[in-house]
């Protein structure tokens, strides 16, 4: 069917109240963005935050070394892997098949909300998408200074990120992939990835 | 053919009986979904502006609803200047035939699908099971249906009927998992192994939509597996099937749905993927991106001032949870692709009040849906205007109207109703023995009828100013 007899289709006669749109949601900010916050409920959803006491690097090689691997990083992430060794390139985002067998993927979220644990994937900082879905565990690198508290604000800055760069996708991923369908009882790794580390690191 | 079409006799009270039998059961369905129930309340009251939030939803979801040609039109062409090839389907064949002609044309055989609960009341997959596609579904609990040939009996739990021996004898016999095996890690590992080789197989990914975001062009798709992830990024064919009432004005709109969403569903604070897609990636140049826009019966729905709010929905299923109809009657009862109480409001308008005829009255109206609805749907309402409406229409059965109409002559004349009283107190005894010899009417099938008050409330009433009078 066309577009113009589709949307014929919707037109009423008898239009009833016109309600407005209620306009911008504004949070209640009851508290500044805490990445404390953050891992507790990272914790919660099946995640965990990396603790830095020595540098994040170190606690990154950590990650890495303990890993079985193939540990593939992605473009976004290379500059900031420097130093740190036991990583390959994720190479062209057109081959994603190659992904199938990586262990560890390393990946860079442009921002990350403390209110559902939740960081934002993009199109830029992430070109190599099916990796997010396919390797096995994954890190994430997150400045340390992009955490905003409420998710309305983090969504606000989500679509503003979409304004001016015209993201193909973007994702928000809260914990690693998971289900209750059996009984309810919880299961991690229903598709994606089995884990999820979170890192902030200092830019 | 669709399953609202297979659907035109139901018979809820008869469907109900069968899952009651099993007592064990029951209990346990019952359980499992006040569980989640208590979750969303405990997540819910964490959330201090929970109220707010609902509010600024439903004022959203009216504002498209009465505008909906103006933000379809803008979607269309925001989605077109996205990337998508922008369809539109009238009627669920309609959309059955695109479907199949973009997978023909593509020469795609091998399908991983995602939740729609859309396709699955257009009743695709049969459709195209039947000219030779595979279509797998992919979300775990679609997938343990889709292997037992049962419909999904809840919108986000699928499976929440079947106990994880159902499943682990279903695995057994489709994957080959041990006999006996139920342990619902390893029975998530077997499908997860046999689902990776089907996605890295597919030629094409069919998915639902959650929202479609009229500013950007986008649409967003939750889900917690990550299947709608993978079923988009890998095959180089991607179809995305909507209805018309998943429009909604802007991606920052997007977040106060989202922070309900998954809340509402199963008590989390947001799905574990939850991605914004602006058509085919351009880093795969091969790829391609389709949108279908779908109507089916909601046009009617949308010109019915009285039900249009119905279409606000967003399939949190928390209506569902805590209906103690639907969770001791299971979503199969239904008859109808989307189950509960807000299955019984849509479904008069989508199927015909005479093939839904009995589903408004599957409800206690104690309100509890509307309660815990986040876009404040006030679904109890709804339910008592169908009723009012299959009543004027004459869809109300012979008994149900003559008990009525005694009942409503009787009350009108106090000393009658009074006489009532006095008689049913006195031979109350008679029936509730009747009654459990063998239930003549269904409402005491499953339950003891309370012993007669000694006296009327009335007479209790006077005697208790009596009492006061005399200080
Ligand atoms: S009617 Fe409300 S509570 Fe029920 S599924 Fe829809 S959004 Fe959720």
């Amino acid at each position: 069917m066309d577009e113009a007899a589709f949307i014929a289709r919707f037109q009423q006669t008898e239009r009833g109240e016109q309600a407005a749109h209620p306009g911008p949601y504004v949070p209640r900010q009851t508290k500044a963005a805490d990445w404390r916050d953050f891992a507790a409920v990272l914790n919660t959803v099946g995640g965990s935050l990396l603790s830095g006491d020595n540098g994040w690097r170190t606690a990154v090689q950590g990650v890495i070394d303990f890993d079985a691997g193939p540990v593939i990083a992605v473009a976004a992430a290379q500059p900031l892997l420097a130093g740190v060794t036991g990583w390959g390139p994720a190479g062209d985002p057109a081959l994603p098949l190659s992904w199938e067998t990586v262990g560890l993927g390393i990946l860079v979220a442009e921002l990350a909300c403390a209110e559902n644990a939740a960081v934002l994937l993009s199109s830029r900082s992430l070109p190599e998408r099916g990796l997010a879905f396919l390797a096995q565990r994954l890190l994430v690198l997150v400045p340390r200074d992009r955490l905003v508290a409420d998710f309305i604000t983090a969504q606000n800055q989500a679509a503003a990120l979409l304004q001016a760069h015209s993201d193909h996708h973007l994702t928000w991923m809260s914990g690693p992939s998971k289900t209750a369908d059996i009984e309810q009882c919880l299961v991690i790794g229903a598709h994606g990835a089995r884990s999820l580390i979170v890192a902030a690191y200092d830019p | 053919m669709s399953r609202h079409a297979a659907t035109e006799a139901p018979a809820f009270h008869r469907q109900a009986e069968k899952f009651l039998i099993d007592h064990a059961r029951v209990t346990w369905h019952d359980q499992a979904l006040w569980h989640v129930r208590k979750r969303r309340d405990a997540v819910k009251d964490a959330t201090p502006d929970w109220e707010d939030l609902r509010e600024h939803a439903s004022r959203i979801k009216a504002h498209v609803l009465d505008h909906l040609p103006e933000f379809i039109a803008t979607f269309a062409a925001n989605a077109r200047a996205a990337g998508w090839s922008v369809h539109f389907a009238a009627t669920d064949s309609e959309l059955r035939e695109m479907v199949h002609g973009l997978l023909t044309a593509a020469g795609a055989t091998r399908v991983v699908k995602s939740k729609s609960m859309l396709t699955e009341e257009c009743g695709l997959n049969p459709y195209l099971h039947e000219r030779g596609i595979d279509v797998v579904d992919t979300d775990l609990g679609e997938r343990i249906v889709q292997l037992r040939h049962e419909p999904p009996s809840h919108l986000v739990l699928p499976a929440i009927h079947l106990t994880r021996a159902d499943i682990g004898a279903t695995f057994h016999q489709h994957l080959g998992t041990p006999v006996g095996e139920i342990d619902p890690p390893r029975l998530v590992a077997a499908a997860r192994a046999d689902l990776r080789r089907r996605f890295l197989a597919a030629q094409a990914g069919i998915t639902g939509v959650n929202f479609a975001i009229a500013n950007t062009g986008g649409i967003v798709i939750c889900t917690n597996e990550g299947n709608a992830d993978l079923g988009t990024a890998l095959p180089p064919l991607h179809i995305a099937c909507m209805g018309v009432e998943k429009i909604i004005p802007t991606l920052e709109d997007a977040g106060v749905f989202l922070r309900l969403l998954a809340r509402s569903a199963t008590g989390q604070p947001i799905t574990s993927f939850t991605t914004h897609l602006r058509g085919p990636d351009p880093n795969r140049p091969e790829h391609r991106g389709h949108l279908v826009i779908v109507d089916n019966g909601r046009h009617r729905l949308a010109a019915d001032l009285e039900h249009r709010r119905s279409l606000s929905c967003i399939r949190c299923g928390a209506c569902l949870n805590t209906c103690p109809v639907y969770r001791r009657s299971s979503g199969h009862a239904y008859g109808t692709v989307v189950p509960g109480p807000i299955g019984a409001v849509l479904a008069p308008a989508m199927i015909g009040t005479a093939a839904a005829r009995e589903l408004p009255f599957a409800s206690t109206l104690c309100g509890s849906c509307t309660n815990v609805c986040p876009v404040k749907i006030d679904l109890h309402e709804q339910l008592l205007s169908w009723r009012r409406r299959l009543a004027s229409e004459h869809l109300v059965p012979w008994s149900k109207r003559f008990a009525m109409r005694v009942g409503a002559w009787v009350m009108s004349h106090p000393r009658l109703f009074a006489a009532a009283g006095w008689l049913a107190r006195r031979s109350w005894w008679l029936v509730r023995w009747r009654s459990r010899i063998n239930p003549a009417w269904p409402w005491l099938k499953h339950r003891d009828l309370p012993p007669a008050p000694a006296c009327s409330f009335r007479a209790a009433w006077a005697k208790r100013q009596q009492g006061k009078d005399r200080g």
